[in-house]
């Protein structure tokens, strides 16, 4: 409980009214009351303040003249590109900045677009690398002597496109297979002499028994690879056949056998009506048969020969 | 009151029966997008295999044989990949749309799809591929058969323009796998030959349209392609082969003249035909369509011993570019024995005559049982001026052991197309602030066709004076298409004067494929426009103390090349000047044009030398230089320009009006 005598209610009207008077002074003085007056502007520090600034793209004009054009309005032709115009302060923050002269030249266009050239440079660098990197794997390949299984291979797969990749109606011949002329059959006939030696080794030298070529793609003179018969491939369908052909020691096909069929009679016709219509063989001393697999899918044919042997009498 | 209902139920019905009764468009079910009317189907394979490839089906056909329902028209069940395209660009071979495994454009290359095939408007299936810097967008819709009438028909249209910034030489070809029914082997039928080796046709040789179908007794499907047309693209050269040939050579292929129609590689008849328009240079930003069709053949068959199928187009129009057309007739015996002293003739109405072809009366001799025989006819008005009338065209095939038989056939004359044209520029031009109004302003084009038939391909050309141009957004250059008879075009270009004053004619030419080239002259009065230099505020709600307004200086219709010098009063207990930076006047690209740096008395509120060269620019109209203020009070002043000295390159001075700017600050 507070106790208050009448000398100190005489102490506190004093402390009030003292308190009061400082309170309204403080707000009349405060801005936007009855004596607060708006500071003057600053005076010019003459003329250093003054300043040619060279051009600055700045708000481009705004169209001072009402428009009067018909709808639609028509795009504006291109003019320099305007920039935002400074605020009072930004303005005050310029003066204290180094000339916007300079600015501008130190950021280019260019710049702002373009990465730097070093930045451009290791870019390039992984194609840069990339590239001798594949130089010297070839290098180290053709450095390194192919081992015998690796030609064996690459001459047996030689052979194979030579024969297998002809898609078109061209004719492959190969030269070494044409018929064989009558000298040379005479010769193929002919025991090779043998060496004086053997000779007298041997003591009843018996006829030379017939032989093939040991490759049977050798037999085929000219051939066209079948295509997958356009029904087929509209369907979807594809197909393998086995197939073995009798020819006789004249070179002229005298039939064809399916040991198997693709299960599709378009195709089965096609294969057998290429080889019977554009496939030319070599004459042997004897009928032989050719046993080949065509094998038809959407993306290719390919015809891989299995065997060729001469026929038994009566075939 | 049930029947009332039942009667307006109905009534709804039949309205919605008709308001569908337009192209129908939906994914088979084979996945192919398919959009079909009553007489045939359009279907797009959608890949993701040979995405873009199409083929053509029968559904009604023609609606008084029913032997041509649901049966193909080009070979594509369940997905069409046989029929295919090729773009030649730059000499490098790509086919359109997705890539392919199969044999038929195996060996292009391919571009990317950037518009999957879709069906726009309801009437058309439109996809599109790049490739090579190039954009080819391909457009199939349906459009009447000219021999039969009716929207038997597919056009085949492709729109290629070159989006590269260099030229292309670049040419098309359109490989058709015709099919007719289970036929896929049918010979072509053109002019007087039926076409069953190989065969090229080359410019000139090129008919109106060939035909194909297997037999006369009973043709399953009559084909029929065009290849002449006011709406149509007429090929280079065509090729009649068999498929497998075009299948494996996308640009080049086998050709043998000879050779019949056996599959390359396989032992059937397989027909198709290939359309080439050879490489032609396309400048960058330019457009070149090639547009062919093909659908339904209108064959009148009359069987007899002497069976004769007749066809010809059912309307024909004689104008500067179309002089005559095509008559057709087959004749096929079927006796089973041979016709003797076989004759076929042609009868056609009074003022016609055959100027090429068959002659009009022929003595055939013998036909053995089974023959066949073809005959052509290019019919021509013998004078020029042909009313629209309906002729009757007959043919009569006789032999001394048969009896005759006779096929009749109607064709409209119709009138050509007529275009008139308008052009119309403002009537006069006000100015503000130194400025000419409106300006760009705009010139308004009209092209409407007063005669009875279509005029294709149209295209408006705005040709301008030195003194005006177009505005940056727009062409010279308008496509606009198809003028039906009686229909009407308007279009606009906005055009900008530069100055020259004066009474200046512009001019509007129009062509179209079928109509003369016509143009139409408009002049407009461009008046003399005002020079100056005034002052203006960029923002007068800047006008405020205690922050910065800029006041611009200008300069209006100066013309090129400009010396100028000038002060600059004020009021300087209103203002404080800040900086003065260049107008755009005073930069050229990324050069500062010479600007003088004037002095700055902040006592008499003068800042005075103003001085610079605008050397070459556009119009001499636009900002020199602007002055940046900070507003101190309010209160009312005046910026003035004093000692205002602007020559031209010469020296000369201008006489020019001075603009001061009187303003308020509150």
């Amino acid at each position: 409980m507070i106790k208050v005598n009448s000398k100190g209610t005489g102490n506190l009207k004093g402390f009030l009214l003292l308190s009061a008077i400082l309170h309204i002074v403080f707000l009349a003085f405060m801005p936007g009351t009855l004596f607060y007056s708006q500071p003057s502007a600053p005076e010019p520090p003459d003329p250093l303040d003054f300043f040619l600034v060279d051009y600055m793209p700045m708000r481009e004009e705004p169209p001072e003249e009402p428009v009067h054009e018909p709808e639609p309005v028509p795009e504006p032709e291109p003019e320099p590109e305007p920039e935002p115009e400074p605020e009072v302060e930004e303005i005050e923050e310029e003066l204290e900045e180094p000339p916007v002269e300079e600015a501008l030249e130190d950021v280019g266009p260019e710049e702002l677009t373009e990465p730097p050239a070093e930045e451009v440079e290791e870019d390039l660098a992984p194609e840069e690398i990339e590239e001798p990197m594949v130089a010297e794997d070839l290098l180290e390949d053709l450095d390194t002597p192919p081992m015998e299984e690796d030609i064996t291979i690459a001459l047996e797969t030689a052979e194979e496109d030579i024969m297998t990749t002809d898609l078109s109606e061209e004719y492959v011949y190969l030269p070494e297979l044409l018929p064989p002329s009558s000298e040379d059959i005479e010769s193929a006939l002919e025991p090779e002499e043998p060496e004086e030696e053997v000779i007298e080794e041997e003591e009843e030298p018996g006829p030379a028994e017939p032989q093939l070529p040991q490759d049977p793609v050798s037999a085929v003179l000219a051939k066209t690879i079948p295509l997958l018969p356009k029904d087929a491939a509209n369907e979807g369908v594809e197909g393998t056949v086995e197939i073995m052909i009798l020819i006789d020691q004249n070179g002229v096909l005298k039939e064809i056998e399916f040991l198997e069929s693709s299960g599709d009679d378009r195709i089965d016709e096609n294969a057998r009506l290429t080889i019977e219509r554009l496939w030319e063989f070599s004459g042997q001393p004897k009928d032989y048969y050719l046993h080949l697999v065509i094998d038809f899918t959407l993306q290719e044919v390919t015809v891989e020969f299995l065997d060729i042997f001469f026929a038994e009498e009566g075939d | 009151m049930a029947k009332t209902w039942l009667l307006c139920l109905l009534v709804l019905l039949l309205a919605f029966g008709v308001a569908v009764a337009g192209p129908e468009e939906y994914i088979d079910g084979e996945g192919n997008l398919r959009l079909e009317n009553e007489y045939i189907a359009i279907f797009v394979n959608l890949g993701p295999e040979n995405k873009g490839r199409f083929a053509l089906d029968v559904t009604g056909g023609n609606p008084e044989h029913d032997g041509d329902n649901n049966k193909p028209l080009i070979y594509g069940h369940p997905r069409p990949w046989t029929s295919y395209t090729t773009v030649r660009i730059d000499g490098e071979n790509y086919v359109f749309g997705g890539e392919t495994s199969q044999r038929a454009g195996r060996d292009g290359k391919y571009g990317e799809v950037t518009q999957e095939p879709q069906v726009v408007d309801g009437e058309k299936i439109i996809s599109e591929t790049r490739m090579g810097g190039v954009a080819v967008t391909q457009v199939l819709s349906f459009i009447e058969s000219t021999t039969t009438g009716f929207p038997d028909t597919a056009k085949i249209r492709y729109d290629v323009t070159n989006e590269s910034d260099d030229d292309k030489r670049i040419g098309l070809r359109v490989v058709l796998d015709t099919m007719l029914g289970p036929n896929d082997g049918a010979p072509f039928r053109v002019r007087e030959e039926e076409v069953l080796q190989d065969k090229v046709l080359i410019r000139d040789e090129i008919p109106e349209f060939w035909q194909a179908f297997d037999s006369l007794e009973d043709p399953l499907v009559m084909a029929q392609g065009d290849l002449r047309g006011p709406d149509l693209t007429p090929p280079d050269e065509v090729y009649m082969t068999n498929w497998g040939s075009l299948a494996d050579g996308v640009w080049d292929f086998n050709f043998r003249p000879g050779r019949e129609f056996y599959r390359e590689g396989e032992f059937e008849l397989d027909s198709a035909i290939a359309l080439y328009w050879t490489a032609d240079w396309l400048a960058p930003g330019e457009t070149r369509s090639y547009t062919t069709s093909y659908g339904l053949a209108g064959i009148d068959i009359v069987p007899g011993l002497l069976s004769i199928g007749l066809s010809a187009p059912g309307r024909v129009i004689f104008d500067d570019f179309t002089q005559s057309f095509q008559v057709m007739a087959y004749m096929q015996n079927n006796l089973d024995v041979t016709a003797r002293d076989v004759e076929v003739a042609l009868d056609l109405p009074e003022g016609f005559e055959v100027i090429e072809g068959s002659q009009r009366h022929t003595r055939v001799g013998e036909l053995e049982a089974g023959g066949r025989m073809q005959f052509a006819w290019q019919v021509a008005p013998k004078d020029d001026l042909i009313d629209p009338e309906m002729l009757n065209i007959q043919v009569r095939a006789d032999a001394s052991n048969t009896d005759e038989t006779r096929a009749t056939r109607q064709v409209e004359v119709m009138p050509p197309a007529a275009l008139e044209l308008n052009l119309e520029g403002p009537r006069e031009f006000g100015f503000i602030e130194h400025a000419m109004d409106p300006n760009p302003f705009p010139v308004y084009g009209r092209v409407v066709n007063t005669g009875g038939s279509a005029a294709y391909a149209v295209q408006a050309v705005l040709v301008l004076p030195p003194g005006l141009s177009l505005v940056s957004s727009d062409k010279e250059h308008l496509e606009l298409g198809i003028l039906d008879p009686g229909e009407e075009v308007e279009f606009r270009w906005m055009v900008r004067s530069h100055g020259r004053p004066g009474d200046i004619p512009m001019a509007m030419e129009v062509s179209s494929r079928n109509t003369r080239d016509i143009s139409v002259v408009e002049n407009i009065d461009v008046p003399e426009w005002p020079q100056g230099i005034y002052l203006k505020w960029d923002d007068t709600e800047r006008l405020r103390p205690g922050r910065v307004a800029t006041a611009l200086v200008k300069i209006g219709n100066l013309g090129d090349g400009v010396d100028f010098e000038f002060d600059l009063e004020y009021p300087a207990h209103l203002l404080k000047p800040m900086y003065i930076s260049r107008g755009q006047l005073m930069v050229s690209g990324e050069e500062k044009l010479e600007f003088t740096r004037p002095d700055y008395d902040p006592e008499s509120g003068v800042i005075s030398g103003f001085a610079g060269d605008l050397m070459e620019k556009d119009d001499g109209s636009g900002v020199l230089a602007r002055i940046h203020f900070l507003v101190r009070d309010t209160g009312e002043g005046m910026l003035e320009l004093k000692n205002v000295k602007v020559s031209d390159i010469y020296g000369a001075p201008f006489d020019l009006g001075i603009g001061d700017l009187e303003f308020n600050i509150e």
